[in-house]
């Protein structure tokens, strides 16, 4: 374990690739179990195709640059 | 809550005649190339055949075949093994091709008909929403897309303009 962040990115970014690599039918087991997962924490959301129900994400920090992005595609 | 039974049923469909082509799309479709992402629902573009004098696309039939077979409605989705599945129409000459030029993989034993990862990002690109352009990113990140061939339909559809600026906003500080 490290604190080296850019060693932690390296190790997030190896790990996905590794998630990747897995067999197909193991990966749509897993969207199986997250999606009772999901459901399970939120039993009253909608299906919005995202795993998040609507709103919940509204006004955190890390989507703002996003939803600025789709502010500027209205104006456009 | 078994998506291999979607496949399954779908496959069955269009076997019966109900529909004469269908391609899996979105996050599911993305999971044949990438790390799996949470989501809860199916999106399945389907191709019906076509019948003469009918200008007006219906999904009735496919919702009278699932119904038959013991599916339950839920809104606009239809539920298939516990999972909620869209049925759309190809949105334009861009989904069109990827429905044609989709992939069969085999999903233990199950074929499973899926577009292409340069459709996917493409149709992402096109799309637009937020949601579209981080599935576009972990195309781009992890290595998925043959760029030839994803270029080469960008071109075909339009897209090269939407793409540069992809590029400036999301890929100019890339390491």
């Amino acid at each position: 374990m490290t604190f080296d962040l850019r060693a932690i990115i390296e190790s997030k970014r190896d790990f996905r690739h590794r998630l990747a690599a897995r067999p197909v039918a193991e990966k749509l087991g897993m969207l199986d179990a997250m999606r009772e997962r999901a459901l399970a924490v939120r039993p009253t959301a909608k299906p919005t195709g995202d795993g998040n129900p609507r709103g919940t994400l509204k006004g955190c920090g890390v989507m703002k640059g996003l939803m600025d992005d789709r502010q500027r595609e209205r104006e456009r | 809550m078994n998506i291999k039974e979607v496949l399954a049923t779908v496959n069955r469909m269009q076997a019966d005649g109900v529909i004469e082509n269908h391609a899996i799309d979105g996050a599911v479709g993305a999971t044949f190339y990438l790390e799996p992402v949470s989501t809860l629902d199916v999106d399945v573009f389907v191709v019906f055949r076509p019948e003469g004098g009918k200008i007006v696309l219906s999904p009735q039939p496919i919702l009278d075949y699932l119904k038959a077979r013991g599916c339950g409605m839920d809104g606009e989705y239809i539920v298939i093994a516990g999972w909620p599945v869209q049925f759309l129409p190809p949105t334009g000459p861009l989904v069109e091709e990827a429905v044609r030029e989709a992939f069969t993989k085999d999903v233990e034993g199950t074929p499973a008909r899926v577009f292409t990862a340069e459709h996917l990002a493409a149709i992402a690109l096109q799309t637009g929403r937020a949601k579209d352009k981080a599935r576009l990113l972990q195309f781009i990140e992890a290595g998925a897309l043959d760029t030839g061939r994803f270029q080469t339909i960008l071109l075909r559809h339009g897209l090269g303009d939407a793409w540069r600026r992809f590029e400036r906003q999301f890929l100019g500080d890339a390491p």
